[in-house]
């Protein structure tokens, strides 16, 4: 069964290397893998990867 | 002939004069350019370069490619690479590349045809952000390769052949349907805790679905059996 989790409203689910709004996690993952980080952390992390 | 008419004919062959000697000088810089055919490192080869200027002799076969097509064409006029290389009779053989860092940074180029990558560790077409089409797209069978399709904002089509077992973030890239369907099917079997993230906007207008309704897509559906054939495979939907 796939199981799927969702961000709430302006934040992004992550484990801490990946990033979504909507996770359809692969079999063994567990969902206490992803936490939540809000837009503005997400928009940092991006723009630190950026050239 | 009177002199009016030498001076006649002189006035009116002058321009071909000029040209001629323009496309002397082209040739003599593309020689140089191209190592007269043996070049093989084009780190920077053709960075900033434009259509126009692009007039390969030889046929091009990169070991390195670092920034080669890096803000290719400032003249804002997006060039199909396939198209453009059948005009001089030269291919494109990235067969022998092990570097393809920021190869397509800023550039107009919205087709490649066959890239093949096997020779490289990291694939990298970062903010391509022109690119639309690539033909075939060869990789590794070993999944080992890394990849980088970040600000690719305008890729639509993308065949692969070849294993997926690394990371992939396709988050920016507004994939059509068969395109979506080669990346999950290239998407290794073996790989574990890895993940390839999707544009949801790309996954649902192919699909026909909405990714945040389970009910568009119940056990049985097209994107359902799409999705579950890569089950050790965690979907990201951004």
């Amino acid at each position: 069964m796939q199981i799927t989790i969702r961000a709430d409203e302006g934040m992004w689910l992550t484990d801490g290397e990946n990033y979504g709004k909507t996770i359809s996690l692969a079999e063994g993952v567990s969902v206490d893998d992803y936490y939540e980080i809000t837009n503005e952390q997400y928009e940092a992390i991006i723009k630190t990867e950026e050239i | 002939m009177s002199v009016t008419e030498k001076l006649t004919i002189i006035a009116q062959n002058e321009q071909k004069v000029f040209d001629a000697g323009k496309n002397a000088q082209h040739n003599h810089t593309i020689e140089i350019m191209q190592g007269n055919g043996k070049r093989t490192n084009y780190d920077g080869g053709f960075a900033c370069w434009t259509e126009d200027l692009f007039k390969p002799k030889y046929n091009i076969k990169p070991a390195s490619a670092c920034y080669m097509f890096s803000r290719f064409n400032k003249d804002i006029k997006e060039i199909d690479m396939v198209e453009h290389l059948k005009k001089y009779n030269v291919t494109l053989d990235f067969s022998a590349c092990s570097n393809f860092t920021n190869f397509m940074i800023y550039s107009y180029i919205s087709r490649l045809g066959l890239v093949d990558t096997r020779s490289a560790n990291a694939v990298s077409f970062y903010v391509a952000y022109r690119l639309k089409t690539i033909d075939s797209l060869i990789l590794k069978d070993d999944g080992t390769q890394s990849f980088n399709f970040g600000m690719c904002g305008s890729l639509e089509n993308i065949t692969i052949s070849g294993v997926i077992g690394q990371n992939i973030n396709l988050g920016d890239c507004p994939l059509l349907k068969d395109s979506i369907i080669s990346v999950i099917n290239a998407l290794s079997t073996s790989a574990s805790k890895k993940t390839v993230t999707f544009k949801k906007t790309a996954i649902n207008n192919a699909f026909g679905i909405d990714i945040d309704d389970e009910t568009t897509y119940p056990e049985g559906s097209e994107f359902y059996n799409l999705r579950n054939s890569k089950s050790n495979w965690t979907f990201s939907f951004v």
